[in-house]
């Protein structure tokens, strides 16, 4: 495409409010060559022949060398790098070798392994030896019986996933001694999507993985592909356990790239409402249609990516009626049958244009796009350069746009694009010896193999109390210094690897006019009858935590861009009951919460303003819904609800204000409360740049009754937390400061949503963030001088 | 069941601890300073003296005895079958279908002491370990049943050792319904211990599959109980049922409760008695088949 002549195009027409504050250029790149000695076997040389490879490029010569030495080996790459050939080639290299030898190959997810094996049996097509030798499959939840036996008696290379490993591998290690005990490589891909909750428990699967082929007498190679991160080694040696070589110049070529920033317009006087981002989304996925790009757009809620989708649909009706088929939506939930469909429809070219959440943003092969559009920060830098790179494969001009929400970290980066293209990104963390994440993965350690005093080297110093209290607990027992499972339980199916939840809630359509009630007034309780199984089918799934904030009962649901009305909910069965209709307006949970101090840790005092640190229990519930309109986003009406309040017990840092501090605010005629809820919302926007979290883990509440005055509780939203606020405890002058720029530089009057306001007390990933402005702004003013007394910097004006 | 409210709150307390140590950049404490307060519900009587004693009582069942096996220590019970059910004939049935087996088939076993049936009782389906190995032989001329139990967690390897040793010595194996589980079981386990168990010497006759074959039509299915029911006229009166074997394994190891062992024992007894006996049915060659490895 010529993103040059499409900007102009934009900058004239539907960005003529000067929509465009940057572009940045992004030069083209020429490829950096090097040469292997020794040089690959003859099978993998005709392989290579077979692509149209002629020589490697420097980084994937490297990570060969590096991994022929016997090293554990983080590579890190950009997007259509060529990593995949990186670890490919070892792994076949050492299978060419030893026929006996394995690899296990690991994928975020399932998807993403399918398409790697296509990857790998397109190469054994192009070599007869290597395809006697290569015995590949992915062994996954959809791998049929049969299948699965084939592979653990014969397979050598074996795509998989961590949620596999953990509950269908591990615990049957028994059935794998054979891969196990001659296991090579393990190659983990992704890695930067191992953070956080995941990745904490991810680094106990491969602890286990490792453990459980010491059994076998094996010690295989550790191979790790990043997307750019600002930790990679660090990550890398954090999931593994052992010390990696890193690699991380990029010798791949790219076609230059302009990335442009994109801010809605103000739409009032006061300049505190701006024109809603999904629309600007849907405008510029319509134009990028209309001149036949095929385009990505990325939004972080699957309500977003649907919005989006359904008025790009419209307006292409109105527009280009024969364009508007060529349009999809794409997000997690959807049953494998649509994915699929949906993937397939991009690599053909078939569709233009795709409305995603990141479930996309993995490396999937979906063929050449031209254009990412991105609306909202995904929360990392890395990801949004991710979602980027979805465009512009091979060496062809592409374009992304990242359009920013009226919320305080992408007004942000709008205003400080060298954040984005000059400062490396974020640091991944992980907490793998979260005592409630190792206690689970210690309970599915000894069901695989007893306990020994020698497996705290590789699950840490607080091992050896976690086993005795489980021991307490009946979980294990000790015999002849072993800790050995000691009941009837499956401990790998009671613990999941991506939540904090670990059920999900399946999503039935019944027909209109099927059983008691109706849509309009939906009937819970005992009064429900279910549908019989001929009226119903199932459409999707959510995670059990996000069901009772998007599914509650007369909520609007939005599934591949229709809408449904809730009309029961079962929380026993976990089971949602939506019907379809047709409505103007969509739903947006209204959540409370209250937090209880149980215990302080550690309490300090800054500039005069005691903070503190410790143990709180936090519950909250869904209290009632708000009925948005589309397009207006204007509030038509509100709906009650009696949903089962939800709780975890995890670490919280406090501020409160002094009575100074809160003297001079009522002189001003400030009110404290206000300015707390302002100051609250600042931190919950820039923690997660600062303790590298997503929004999401942090949560904060105001609450006088524990402390006897009005205090901001801040907590990781993580049962024993994750140690997220507590960088923040340990760092507040940075955290205070970066607060005030962001209140200070903010162009509004008295607040708006882009500084103190969003006041959306849990940012549950469902909730559609465009909806800030339907909730009160705090007073920019009192946060503004609460910060400036915290920094003890002149009051400035 | 876990309590894991409970739980969650002593997880709570490594949680501070934790935050207590990294604050004084100490050692990690030791856990047992605690234990009293925190495990108050936890039994506090010996249970080194409750095991050896749980260990003892089982010596007085009838049969039992702790036997070398390849020079390792097993619990064993060893019952003659001809006590325990005198009016079956178990062993003349058994010896008839081999004669008539070795009469069509060159290959088979010639004689019954040559033969074994093999019936694995477990703690659970893969990834659990093998309860009690239980095995249906001639020797001296008596049919008998040798039962090899694991009494706790450290024992499953040598019942897995000793286990291999006997098929060693007489490969022609009987089972029911042993291609499915019971050899693969027994093949996980020993792969499990690093032990030697070469399955491609095994001469294997399942009869679960000649029997379907045989029955198929006549009974309402083909499970054991139901076989020797309907040929044999076995009726199992307060039998323990299959699912609940695995939480005896269990709580016999906590608390050496020994009826629900007696149940267990039984129980495999009965099985490979009556395997024994639809092995005498079942007019069909005991013609063996390498297994594949």
């Amino acid at each position: 495409m010529d993103a040059a002549r499409f900007l102009e195009k934009l900058r004239v027409g539907v960005g003529r409010e000067g929509q465009i504050l940057h572009v940045e250029e992004i030069a083209a790149r020429e490829a950096r060559f090097a040469k292997l000695d020794p040089p690959l076997p003859p099978p993998l040389r005709t392989v290579l022949q077979g692509l149209e490879i002629c020589d490697l490029y420097s980084h994937q010569a490297r990570c060969i060398d590096e991994s022929r030495a016997g090293n554990h080996v983080t590579v890190v790459t950009s997007t259509a790098s060529g990593k995949t050939l990186a670890y490919t080639l070892p792994v076949l290299e050492a299978v060419l070798a030893d026929p006996k030898a394995t690899a296990l190959l690991l994928y975020p997810t399932k998807a993403l392994a399918q398409d790697q094996l296509r990857g790998l049996l397109r190469m054994a097509e192009l070599s007869a030896p290597l395809a006697d030798c290569l015995h590949t499959g992915t062994y996954d939840g959809d791998t049929p019986q049969h299948t699965r036996r084939k592979l653990r008696d014969e397979g050598n290379v074996l795509l998989t996933n961590p949620d596999m490993l953990h509950s269908g591998i591990l615990p049957y290690h028994t059935k794998w001694s054979r891969v196990l005990a001659n296991l090579k490589f393990v190659v983990v891909d992704e890695m930067h999507a191992y953070r956080g909750i995941f990745g904490s428990n991810v680094a106990n699967v491969l602890r286990r993985l490792r453990r459980a082929c010491r059994h076998y007498g094996a010690d295989p190679q550790f191979f790790l592909c990043s997307a750019t991160i600002a930790n990679p080694r660090e990550l890398g040696e954090r999931l593994i356990g052992a010390p990696v070589a890193l690699i991380d110049e990029d010798g791949s070529p790219r076609g230059a790239k302009k990335f442009a920033l994109w801010n809605p317009p103000f739409v009032d006087t006061g300049r505190m409402d701006r024109r809603s981002s999904n629309v600007e989304a849907h405008v510029l996925l319509t134009e990028l249609v209309k001149e036949r790009v095929q385009s990505i757009c990325f939004s972080r809620a699957r309500v977003t990516a649907e919005l989006i989708h359904r008025y790009t649909q419209e307006a292409l009706t109105r527009e280009k009626p024969e364009l508007a088929r060529r349009v999809r939506a794409y997000r997690g939930g959807y049953l494998p049958k649509e994915r699929r469909e949906i993937e397939k429809a991009l690599f053909s070219g078939d569709l233009l244009a795709v409305s995603s959440t990141n479930a996309l943003e993995l490396g999937i092969d979906i063929g050449s796009l031209d254009a990412s559009v991105m609306v909202g920060f995904p929360s990392t830098v890395a990801s949004l350069w991710q979602q980027a790179g979805r465009a512009g494969r091979g060496r062809e001009e592409s374009l992304a746009i990242f359009i920013a929400y009226n919320d305080p970290i992408d007004q942000y980066l709008m205003r400080h694009p060298e954040y984005l293209f000059a400062q490396s990104p974020e640091s991944a963390v992980i907490d793998p010896e979260n005592p409630f994440i190792l206690s689970a993965h210690l309970q599915c350690a000894a069901f695989e193999l007893p306990l020994t005093d020698g497996d705290a080297e590789l699950f840490g110093p607080l091992t050896s109390d976690l086993t005795h209290l489980l021991e307490d607990h009946g979980r294990m027992r000790r015999v002849d210094g072993k800790s050995y499972w000691a009941n009837t339980d499956f401990p790998a199916r009671q613990s999941s690897l991506r939540h904090a939840s670990q059920d999900t809630y399946t999503i039935v359509e019944m027909a209109a006019d099927v059983g008691a009630g109706s849509a309009y007034r939906p009937q819970t309780g005992p009064d429900f009858k279910p549908p019989a199984k001929g009226d119903a089918k199932v459409i999707g799934n959510v995670d059990a935590i996000s069901a009772l904030e998007l599914l509650y009962p007369e909520a609007v649901y939005l599934h591949d861009g229709e809408t449904f009305v809730v009309r029961h909910l079962d929380l026993e069965g976990k089971t949602a009951y939506v019907e379809r209709r047709e409505v103007d307006y969509y739903t947006t949970p209204v959540l409370e919460h209250f937090v209880l101090l149980r215990g302080t840790r550690e309490t300090g005092e800054y500039a005069g303003t005691p903070i503190g640190f410790g143990d709180v229990t936090v519950t909250w519930f869904t209290a009632f819904f708000k009925k948005i309109q589309f397009f207006s986003a204007d509030s038509i009406g509100f709906g009650n609800l009696n949903l089962p309040p939800q709780e975890i017990e995890t670490t919280s840092m406090w501020i409160g204000l002094t009575d100074e501090m809160r003297a001079r605010l009522k002189q001003r005629g400030k009110n404290p409360i206000d300015g707390l809820s302002g100051l609250r919302n600042l931190l919950i926007s820039v923690i997660p740049l600062f303790a590298m979290c997503d929004r999401a883990d942090i949560g904060g509440v105001i609450d006088s009754k524990n402390l006897g005055k009005a205090t901001v509780f801040l907590y990781d939203r993580f049962p024993g937390g994750l140690g997220f606020v507590e960088h923040a405890f340990r760092r507040p002058e940075e955290i205070f400061r970066a607060c005030w720029e962001l209140v200070r530089e903010c162009p509004c009057a008295t607040g708006c949503p882009s500084c103190v306001g969003l006041p959306v007390l849990r940012p549950a990933q469902h909730q559609d963030p465009d909806v800030g402005g339907a909730w009160p702004i705090p007073d920019k003013e009192a946060a503004r001088m609460i910060l400036e007394a915290l920094l003890s910097a002149e009051l400035v004006f | 069941m876990i309590d894991l409210s409970r739980l969650a709150r002593d997880l709570g307390m490594i949680s501070r601890r934790r935050a207590e140590d990294a604050g004084n950049g100490g050692t990690p404490g030791s856990w047992n300073e605690n234990r009293a307060a925190v495990s108050q519900h936890s039994n506090r009587w010996n249970h080194e003296a409750a095991v050896a004693f749980a260990h003892e009582s089982l010596l007085d069942l009838p049969g039992a005895e702790v036997m070398e096996v390849a020079g390792e220590p097993v619990f064993a019970v060893r019952r003659d079958v001809d006590e325990l059910y005198p009016e079956g004939n178990v062993a003349q049935a058994m010896r008839a279908a081999v004669e008539r087996a070795a009469a069509q088939d060159s290959d088979a076993p010639r004689t019954l002491a040559e033969v074994v049936v093999l019936d694995l009782e477990t703690a659970g389906f893969w990834g659990n370990p093998l309860f009690v190995s239980a095995l249906l032989f001639e020797e001296d001329g008596r049919l008998q049943t040798l039962q090899l139990m694991t009494r706790t967690y450290s024992e499953e390897g040598a019942v897995v050792r000793a286990t291999v040793q006997i098929l060693r010595e007489r490969p022609n194996l009987v089972t029911f319904n042993g291609k499915s589980f019971d050899v693969p079981f027994l093949s996980e386990r020993a792969a499990y211990h690093a032990v030697d168990f070469d399955r491609g010497a095994l001469r294997h006759k399942d009869l679960l599959h000649p029997a379907r074959k045989e029955f198929r039509g006549y009974f309402p299915n083909c499970k054991l109980k139901t076989l020797e029911r309907m040929l044999f006229g076995i009726r199992r009166i307060g039998d323990i049922p299959s699912n609940e074997i695995p939480a005896v394994f269990h709580e016999f190891i906590a608390t050496g409760y020994l009826e629900r062992v007696r149940d267990v024992l039984h129980h495999s007894r009965m099985d490979l008695i009556s395997t024994g006996l639809l092995m005498g049915k079942l007019g069909e060659t005991l013609r063996e088949k390498a297994e594949s490895a």
